[in-house]
């Protein structure tokens, strides 16, 4: 199950990339108070296997901006796979290596293998 | 050594070796409950103690006290650690009301890669715990992972991960190696959580109600895998058939031949026909 909730903090247009504005310069017309600036978001995705159209198996979410709190209650993933990031304007930044198990360890489980990172690079408040 | 009928089943120890948790929903009664809370709300002297000793007998004339005596949770703690297992240490855990807590997914204590033997857990829920209160979230399946203590901070949120949702008096006994964290407490009310952490001081093996050990539900159980292990399936399968030849004494047990070709070396040598 995807969580639509998750999906909208994860899938807002990405602004392209550019030189962070200044305080004055980012400033949006009509806005009341506030400075506006380009923060980078990250989307780290754990996958089930190694290919992207694998199935979304953990996940964790840092936004830049100050007035969001980087950790999010919600239970559902805001993807089914990493391809599905990609098509919301999500940038991959960070491909997992495969290296073979060490001898002795073939059988043994620890970490999440297959994490994936994503960037954003979006508008927000930021006084 | 307490009754059968008190004692988990083959079913419950095959969910506690596939899963690392099983749980006894409000196993306390109501009563004792509010005498726990109330007794936790005027703890006297340190609320994490980490004194090693017989766990047996532990807070006479206290509410907490009882609760550990009642007969279905003495079975479910003689059925994993034995029958005098050891205080290793408890804590009073408590989430204020309104609180954000950040991620904070780890596994208890050092590396601990110990197989055939393993401490548990019991957390213990003395009043009712909705979802917004953030009881603690578990991630099942997750107890045969060699990894270091909050270096697991780093994952936010694992599918199939299981936040405590529960009615006053429910236990979960667990295996130590469990992921597990604590969550935000979106309600006006502090969330209590006692903890305590047991060893065992003897073989852990076949200490349960074993009458049903044949039963297929077990192999099924052990058999199926946890969703965020992916790829990884068939490799968690194999530690759980591993973990229940500890468990059952019976060092043929396998599933569908995963561990048995393995282990398949012969030696004889036929001579060539000429």
């Amino acid at each position: 199950m995807v969580d639509s909730r998750a999906r909208h903090l994860a899938g807002q247009q990405t602004s392209g990339g550019g030189a962070v504005q200044t305080k004055a310069q980012a400033k949006a017309p009509g806005s009341e108070g506030g400075a506006r600036a380009h923060r980078q978001s990250i989307l780290v995705l754990y996958l089930g296997n190694s290919s992207l159209d694998s199935a979304v198996v953990g996940w964790s979410f840092y936004r830049g901006s100050p007035q969001t709190h980087a950790f999010d209650d919600a239970l559902k993933a805001p993807f089914h796979t990493g391809v599905e990031a990609l098509r919301e304007g999500w940038r991959l930044i960070s491909y997992p290596q495969m290296p073979p198990p060490r001898l002795g360890q073939e059988y043994d489980t620890g970490y999440l293998r297959f994490e994936f990172v994503f960037e954003k690079w979006e508008e927000c408040d930021v006084a | 050594m307490l009754p059968e009928d008190h004692l988990l089943s083959s079913k419950d120890m095959a969910r506690f070796a596939a899963r690392g948790f099983v749980r006894l929903d409000e196993v306390v009664p109501k009563d004792i409950c509010e005498g726990i809370v109330d007794e936790f709300e005027h703890w006297k002297g340190s609320r994490v103690d980490y004194d090693w000793r017989p766990f047996s007998g532990l807070w006479p004339d206290m509410a907490l006290g009882k609760a550990f005596c009642l007969p279905a949770v003495k079975g479910a703690i003689q059925s994993l650690v034995g029958p005098e297992p050891n205080h290793d240490h408890h804590a009073i855990h408590m989430v204020k009301a309104n609180a954000r807590v950040g991620p904070n997914l780890h596994q208890d204590a050092q590396y601990d890669v110990r197989f055939e033997h393993f401490d548990i857990q019991v957390s213990l829920f003395a009043h009712d715990v909705p979802l917004e209160m953030g009881g603690t979230l578990f991630v099942p399946g997750s107890h045969f992972r060699r990894a270091h203590e909050s270096v697991l901070r780093r994952y936010q949120h694992v599918v199939g991960e299981a936040p405590t949702v529960c009615k006053a008096g429910t236990m979960v006994l667990w295996h130590h190696n469990l992921w597990h964290s604590s969550r935000n407490n979106q309600t006006d009310q502090d969330r209590y959580m006692f903890k305590v952490r047991l060893n065992p001081n003897v073989r852990q093996e076949r200490l349960w109600n074993t009458n049903d050990i044949y039963d297929p539900e077990v192999v099924r159980i052990l058999s199926k895998p946890e969703p965020w292990h992916g790829v990884d399936g068939r490799l968690e399968v194999m530690n759980r058939i591993r973990f229940w030849r500890c468990l059952s004494g019976d060092s043929s047990f396998d599933i569908t031949g995963y561990l048995s070709r393995l282990e398949n070396r012969p030696q004889e040598v036929l001579s060539l026909q000429v």
